[in-house]
């Protein structure tokens, strides 16, 4: 279940139930951002132990890319048995600055920036 | 009752007690319904606390939706300001540092392509092309100041303008010599083609300067170039507080030597250059020559003419050597470098040109040789002005008899070759 496109790629490991997102998401809309969020909203409801998301790759996220990863975390927040860690890194500059809104949506979700 | 009053007639004990009956029940149920109203009530108010806390979380969270994404368009507006400064601050550092080297184009594809430009230190193969005014100090020495500054403006701003034409560099303008480069900070696959091609452009252009020269009866300027492909390093050279653009390595230094081995007009290639370019051009002369710290010895080019896109040539030499029939006698020192040395020797001038002489040394002079001499009167007596000339022919077998280029030669001593010339009834 990965998506692979010239400017990005998203790339969903079922046995370690993790997601990277890598490249630069400049889609436009929730139209655009659908498959994403299909892959995402998957792998959530596979209801793993721990879900990750790891961002670590991904430079560039415009504001559609931030509405969509927020609604998976909304969608991944009924299942109360997953714990959700998302990774980021302190040399993305928009990492630092949005990744902790996340936990407003999720208070028990796992951030790791390194 | 009144006793003996006849009972009044109405529903029997019975019917009233059915009566009775039938209206607690009636309450039963009423009152059933009531509880179950109320139930429903309290499941339909349990209900709407439900829906309305959904819908308040839903509110919330769309509300945290908003945020996060305000916050995230701002995150992403900072860092594209970021962005846009630095790449304003990087293309005014661009303009600046190589504006002045560079032509407006070569600066636009800078900053279209700024990763492909390393600013550090970085090796690179480049043609190198230096150029220097034969003969200057002494010309200079001849002029007054404001001569010397309108005679070297109007060269140096028409060799920029060639080399820029060109796409070259100028890296380097110390007094008359300039130092260019073709393959850096951008490099192209007919660096060297360009760089020759530039070199032809620049002796080409500074015949038409020398004809401005004429008419304003100032001497005539002449350069030679030299030219060598080879491996540098490029980039920032200096301290803090004062940078710029430079080159170094041994082959800058070859090219030097290159170049002093040039006469007047002429333009002399290494075997590198020459290879790049051998099939466009025409070489008019070669010649091996071993310069210092250099192994084995070379064998450079001079070039006259191009083909191809620039498609370019020399003008045709017409110096003709005319023998005199009395040869004509000299004094002269082999300049080591720039400076004179102390021995001098004597010779005489057995052919002559209006820039070539065919001279008769006492003592062995070796090829590219540059002499300072004085022309000496019949009497011995030395005629005032020396002048400059190079070696340019000088055979092992024929070790007393030297072709020499003339560098340099002030009015003093080009008036005493002229009464000469008249003398002898020669013409150039």
């Amino acid at each position: 279940m990965d998506i692979v496109h010239d400017d990005y790629q998203v790339h969903y490991d079922a046995a370690t139930a993790t997601v990277v997102c890598q490249g630069s998401f400049r889609l436009r809309g929730t139209e655009e951002y659908a498959p994403i969020l299909q892959v995402l909203t998957a792998a959530a409801d596979a209801k793993p132990t721990t879900l990750t998301l790891d961002l670590r790759p991904l430079r560039f996220l415009n504001s559609a890319g931030i509405n969509t990863l927020a609604k998976f975390v909304l969608h991944a927040r009924q299942y109360a048995a997953t714990q959700v860690v998302i990774k980021g890194s302190h040399a993305v500059p928009w990492q630092e600055k949005s990744l902790l809104n996340f936990q407003r949506l999720l208070p028990r979700l796992h951030l790791e920036i390194e | 009752m009144m006793p003996g009053a006849r009972p009044s007639r109405g529903p029997s004990r019975q019917a009233l007690l059915a009566e009775v009956q039938a209206l607690r029940q009636r309450v039963a149920a009423l009152e059933q319904d009531k509880h179950d109203l109320e139930v429903m009530l309290e499941m339909a108010a349990d209900h709407a606390d439900d829906l309305s806390a959904v819908l308040q979380q839903e509110r919330d969270d769309l509300e945290v939706m908003l945020e996060m994404t305000t916050d995230h368009a701002d995150a992403l507006e900072a860092d594209l300001q970021n962005q846009a400064e630095a790449l304003a601050r990087r293309s005014q550092f661009i303009r600046q540092t190589f504006g002045r080297y560079v032509s407006e184009d070569v600066v636009a594809q800078l900053l279209d392509a700024p990763e492909g430009l390393e600013l550090g230190g970085v090796k690179r193969t480049v043609t190198i092309v230096m150029s220097d005014v034969r003969g200057y100090t002494a010309l200079a020495e001849g002029l007054e100041p404001q001569e010397v500054m309108t005679l070297l403006n109007r060269y140096l701003e028409a060799m920029v303008d060639v080399i820029l034409t060109y796409r070259g560099t100028l890296i380097e303008m110390l007094g008359d010599g300039l130092l260019v480069l073709f393959g850096a900070p951008l490099s192209r696959d007919d660096d060297a083609e360009r760089a020759v091609a530039c070199a032809l452009a620049m002796q080409v252009r500074l015949t038409d300067i020398n004809a401005l020269h004429r008419r304003a009866g100032l001497p005539d300027v002449e350069m030679g170039i030299g030219i060598h492909t080879g491996e540098v390093v490029v980039g920032h050279i200096g301290s803090q507080q004062r940078t710029k653009y430079g080159v170094v390595g041994s082959a800058v230094n070859l090219t030097g030597r290159i170049e002093s081995y040039t006469t007047g007009g002429q333009i002399l290639i290494s075997p590198t250059t020459y290879t790049a370019t051998a099939a466009l051009l025409t070489v008019s002369q070669q010649m091996t020559v071993a310069p210092k710290g250099v192994a084995a010895p070379i064998t450079l080019y001079a070039v006259s003419g191009i083909r191809g896109t620039h498609a370019l040539c020399l003008p045709t030499p017409t110096e003709t050597l005319v023998a005199l029939p009395q040869a004509l006698a000299v004094r002269y020192t082999v300049l080591e470098g720039k400076f004179a040395g102390s021995a001098m020797s004597t010779g005489n001038v057995v052919k002559l040109a209006s820039r070539t002489a065919e001279l008769h040394v006492d003592q062995p002079v070796a090829a590219f040789s540059n002499l300072k001499l004085y022309f000496l009167r019949p009497s011995g007596e030395v005629v005032p002005g020396e002048f400059f000339a190079k070696v340019v022919e000088a055979r092992p077998e024929e070790t007393s008899r030297v072709i020499v280029h003339f560098t340099s030669m002030p009015e003093a001593a080009r008036r005493f070759l002229d009464t000469m010339w008249d003398k002898e009834g020669g013409d150039t």
